[in-house]
């Protein structure tokens, strides 16, 4: 946006003898003062820009840009990044957080993130709009590192969307009758997929949370949108953003180099690990 | 079908907003080394907000925990002999409140970012010759609300939870001699956020170099 400042009428004639503007005659400029052209013209010539219009633009333009989509993004992930500043930071907490914001922000029936566990074994840490019942079971599951690779045998299949990223389709991967108490509504398994956008009810994204060595910390486990569909490409890129939030969360608490590292394990509300029959499908 | 979600994929991944998550996602893979060197991080968020948004120079510094006396620390963009005087500075807490007598005047453009624009802040013949990247710049006109002049910064505070002082994230106007869109400030103030998280974890005992 281009503002030109406009003086006084006095003011410009002050400036009119040394303006830019066209050069005219005496005689001419003469008639032009009585007819007030010069002051026309000088309102026309650019001069410096007010500086409190300035600042008034920078604002106005930046408070517009907060209500920008991507923009109350960037204040979510900011709020998470804030949980770094707790001293012990608890990572179980921001994980937690982490699963809310991400179902409630992209509108996803449910979110499931699950971290390495001391044992070696994953399991799933929070959720956010899974069933009680459902949840129950789902956290009682562990699983190998080996059981995240796309192909294992008697295992799930999955298709690489990205280097973090796969998919795993309910055609893929048929369920057992004793499957059906982790599946959020059984009732809607085997629907028939309409679109190449329709996402089914058995159908999952998994984002892969690495360290800077690809060794696996974690995942993110997520469902289509409630409307049905796919999450659409630029959530998944964001959801990889939040799997390198977390892998930089859970590898300041594993590093020991930082005041975090007194971590408060907290008990009771996390999941029960009792059950480690690894190996079931998820 | 799975095809499809790949390709889509791929796509997005040329959106500017994509790109704009590798970079931070590169940030915060810094916090993975063993122990964390906030100098190494900062380094790379001052090149990458230098090179991503194309400005003429940016400058981070930090608030040193023990003694509380703030100086830049990294820079992209800078004259070396420019960077060598501006290095030496120091400032306290207090010299980054919006209105301080005496000293800069700013306007605030949101809760961590304010202009400082170079009519308000006349520069001595000294401080022209010293801190100003480009000087025979100085007193040119502003002719449209979003040019910026040579003295024109903006600053990004680096804070706490709390409100207190980590750093701060001082940058030009763009090669263009445009100010930063609103977005690309947005955008840095979560570079704000990601060095304050990598300061706040980073041991006290780890020196910053």
């Amino acid at each position: 946006m281009r503002t030109w400042l406009l003086g006084t009428t006095s003011d410009l004639r002050c400036h009119a003898p040394h303006s830019h503007s066209r050069p005219s005659s005496g005689k001419d400029l003469c008639r032009a003062w009585d007819i007030g052209i010069v002051a026309q013209r000088a309102i026309m010539q650019p001069r410096g820009v007010d500086k409190e219009i300035v600042k008034r633009g920078l604002r106005t333009g930046y408070l517009a840009a907060r209500s920008d989509h991507t923009s109350r993004l960037i204040d979510g992930y900011a709020a998470l990044l804030a949980r770094f500043h707790r001293h012990p930071m608890v990572v179980h907490d921001l994980v937690q957080e982490a699963a809310s914001f991400l179902q409630r922000q992209f509108r996803l029936r449910w979110v499931m993130i699950g971290q390495k566990s001391p044992d070696g074994l994953f399991r799933y840490e929070a959720m956010s709009g899974v069933r009680p019942e459902v949840w129950e079971k789902q956290s009682a599951r562990t699983y190998t590192k080996e059981e995240f690779a796309p192909e294992v045998k008697g295992f799930f299949t999955a298709a690489e969307i990205s280097r973090l990223t796969r998919v795993y389709l309910e055609e893929d991967n048929p369920l057992g009758e004793e499957d059906m108490a982790k599946i959020n509504r059984p009732i809607l398994l085997k629907s028939r997929r309409r679109s190449q956008e329709d996402a089914l009810e058995g159908d999952f994204l998994d984002t892969m949370i690495l360290n800077s060595d690809n060794d696996l910390l974690g995942w993110i486990d997520y469902s289509g949108t409630v409307t049905g569909k796919f999450a659409d490409p630029m959530t998944i890129r964001w959801v990889e953003l939040m799997s390198a939030v977390l892998g930089a969360a859970i590898s300041t608490q594993q590093n020991g180099s930082n005041r975090a590292q007194k971590e408060v394990v907290r008990t009771g509300d996390g999941p029960d690990h009792s059950d480690t029959s690894a190996g079931s499908p998820r | 079908m799975k095809r499809g979600l790949r390709i889509n994929y791929l796509g997005a991944r040329s959106d500017q907003a994509s790109k704009l998550i590798d970079g931070f996602a590169s940030l915060l893979a810094g916090f993975q080394k063993k122990p964390v060197v906030v100098d190494d991080i900062i380094q790379d968020a001052v090149n990458y907000i230098h090179r991503q948004f194309r400005l003429r120079f940016v400058m981070i510094g930090l608030r040193n925990p023990t003694d509380g006396v703030c100086t830049y620390r990294v820079e992209a963009g800078m004259r070396p002999d420019v960077w060598e005087w501006q290095k030496k500075r120091t400032y306290k807490k207090e010299d980054f409140a919006l209105a301080k007598e005496g000293w800069y005047t700013a306007g605030e453009i949101s809760r961590l970012t304010r202009v400082y624009l170079e009519e308000d802040n006349p520069l001595g013949d000294e401080d022209v010759e010293q801190v100003v990247n480009r000087p025979f710049m100085m007193k040119a006109t502003r002719k449209s609300q979003d040019d910026t002049l040579e003295a024109d910064f903006i600053d990004t505070l680096i804070l706490t939870s709390d409100n207190d002082l980590l750093g701060w994230i001082e940058y030009s106007g763009t090669i263009a001699s445009k100010f930063p869109d609103p977005m690309v400030i947005r955008w840095i103030e979560f570079i704000a956020a990601i060095l304050a998280a990598a300061i706040s974890t980073q041991d006290p005992q780890t020196p910053h170099a």
